[in-house]
């Protein structure tokens, strides 16, 4: 029998996630600095407000509930949970407040999207959107996709708890053997990458003639939702709005990176080059990237839009990565997606988008390790079959070292592939309830739990208010990998009063 | 002289030193490795690519 949850797991929750509030309540700050050095005074009173209000409730919570340092395996999985939601309320009010959607629901539907690193929008007249609500949405992607646990558990949480809650934000693998130094690689990482990358873009956008101010502000934007594969952009047109091929190759190098295991990372940065030919997951990366490429490409067999060799490639390559690593840059529109990409491409396209990148990196989808896991289940059990009763069947795989294949780790990575499937279809049967023809539902439903961000237009600001429910939900269940979820849920329904 | 160099090396500092150095070197070279990832997709993506556009070419 499964234990209740009990008061007591609710006041380690609820300190926690309070903890948590209080670190988003200083995250708005910075872009509150953007504000005042843009000279923008309605938006930076907007950030005063929400970080505000942030530090209260945070404040209050901690204050209220005593301190446990000790976290269970469920109180861990829930509060991971649980602070993704509350940081989409919470973080949406900014977006609400700035004037630029709809509804708070818009709101809450592009922070869910930024932090779970989907890219899918719904804003309104964002070409003039001001600089600190712009760079919040970006930086709401870079805690995303670190993982808002991460943040915390770098700054925040000390001790041995760290782990239980890491865990719950779909990232399986310890790096370091210690939860707060893995979280520390992982920013170390990510910040050499960021003045790298920044640097690259900064001088392509000078190249391109763009005031160096809004050079900087451009780079660092575009890296940040690209290197955490979100795939939001500083104007609407997305990466379209460049026409360059210097910037479409930069962000496919940064985006393409930012889906390679942290672990990976590692490997090579300590010296063991070796790991990037030799690593299991990345050569299935590789593979599935060539054949899923082919499959688009005869998409265009019989119907060929493009007018020569390099617009062919540039268009379908680049959506394809995107969609492989889930960042969701585009540099077509959706009008050009219904219009000229037949159905064959676009199967293509959402078979990448539903595979992701590779686990433990930023990128969402079912991850190319688990299938790698499950193809490898399969050929294990073909071999029992062909072999006599009494042979052992051992089947290997090198991921950062050599990995023998246990029973349990098929059970698992196919747990969570049926999952994502169900995940994905379920959404495109509400894409059908609301009037949307199968392939355009599936894709935009894949988009969203696969947290991608590709679009066939169907995601805008006035599709119903059903879809961008089931949306928020899927990028939810996709970036955290069901696991903590259904644990959290199990908490809510289970919480009883004291005896 | 030799002797001098050696106790200089020897030193628990500058063994730390040394050890900073080496790792900050194989990071530089793994960034650069890493970057040639990348880009190895990128081409033989464009390899596949024009296999694909000629046959389409072709066809046509």
């Amino acid at each position: 029998m499964i234990p209740q949850f009990a008061r007591e797991d609710f006041k380690v929750v609820i300190y926690y996630v309070g903890k948590l509030i209080i670190g988003l309540g200083i995250l708005m700050l910075f872009p509150l600095v953007v504000g005042l050095i843009n000279k923008e005074i309605n938006p930076s009173l907007d950030f005063v407000i929400s970080s505000l209000i942030c530090l209260s409730i945070g404040n209050f919570i901690t204050y209220k509930f005593p301190h446990n340092p000790d976290i269970t395996w469920r109180q861990g999985m829930s509060i991971v949970a649980f602070s993704w939601i509350i940081s989409m309320f919470l973080g949406a009010i900014p977006l609400f407040l700035s004037g630029h959607y709809y509804s708070y629901l818009d709101a809450c539907f592009e922070t869910m999207s930024a932090f779970a690193t989907t890219g899918l929008v719904v804003v309104n007249d964002l070409d003039h959107m001001a600089y600190s609500y712009n760079f919040w949405r970006h930086f709401m992607c870079f805690i995303g996709g670190q993982g808002i646990i991460l943040v915390g558990l770098t700054f925040l949480v000390k001790g041995g708890s760290g782990i239980k809650i890491y865990i719950g934000e779909g990232r399986e693998e310890k790096i370091l053997p210690n939860v707060v130094q893995t979280a520390r690689f992982i920013w170390t990482v990510s910040i050499t990458y960021l003045f790298i990358g920044t640097a690259i873009l900064f001088s392509i956008f000078i190249f391109h003639q763009i005031s160096p101010a809004r050079a900087l502000f451009h780079a660092i934007c575009v890296f940040m939702a690209g290197w955490d594969t979100a795939g939001f952009a500083v104007q609407s047109q997305n990466i379209l709005y460049y026409h360059s091929p210097a910037i479409e190759i930069t962000t496919g190098i940064i985006f393409l990176l930012g889906a390679v295991n942290f672990g990976v990372h590692y490997a090579v940065w300590t010296g063991r080059f070796k790991e990037l030919f030799r690593n299991f997951e990345l050569k299935l990366f590789f593979s599935s990237i060539i054949i899923l490429f082919s499959i688009v490409c005869l998409g265009f067999l019989k119907n060929f839009p493009f007018n020569n060799y390099l617009s062919f490639f540039r268009q379908t390559f680049y959506q394809l990565i995107s969609a492989h690593t889930g960042v969701g840059y585009t540099n077509t529109t959706p009008f050009y997606f219904l219009n000229y990409w037949s159905s064959l491409a676009l199967i293509g396209i959402i078979l990448a988008m539903g595979l992701g990148g590779n686990s433990c990196s930023t990128a969402g989808g079912i991850k190319v390790l688990r299938i790698g896991i499950f193809l490898k289940g399969i050929a294990k059990e073909v071999r029992k079959l062909l072999s006599p009763e009494s042979a052992i069947i051992v089947e290997k795989y090198h991921h950062i070292k050599d990995i023998t294949l246990e029973d349990n780790q098929i059970k698992n990575a196919t747990t969570i592939i049926i999952l994502y499937i169900l995940v994905y279809f379920i959404g495109a049967i509400v894409g059908i309830f609301c009037g949307y023809p199968f392939i355009y539902s599936l894709f935009e439903s894949v988009s969203a739990a696969a947290n991608v961000g590709l679009s066939v237009g169907i995601t805008n600001s006035s599709m119903p208010a059903l879809l961008k429910i089931t949306y928020i939900l899927e990028m939810w269940l996709g970036r955290l990998e069901f696991i903590s979820i259904f644990v959290a849920f199990g908490f809510l329904f289970s919480l009883r009063s004291p005896e | 002289m030799n002797n001098k160099v050696i106790n200089f090396l020897g030193k628990p500092e500058i063994k730390k030193l040394i050890r900073y150095f080496k790792n900050f070197l194989n990071g530089v070279v793994g960034i650069f490795i890493e970057l040639l990832f990348p880009l190895f997709i990128f081409f033989i993506s464009s390899i596949v690519c024009f296999l694909f556009f000629i046959l389409i070419y072709i066809k046509k």
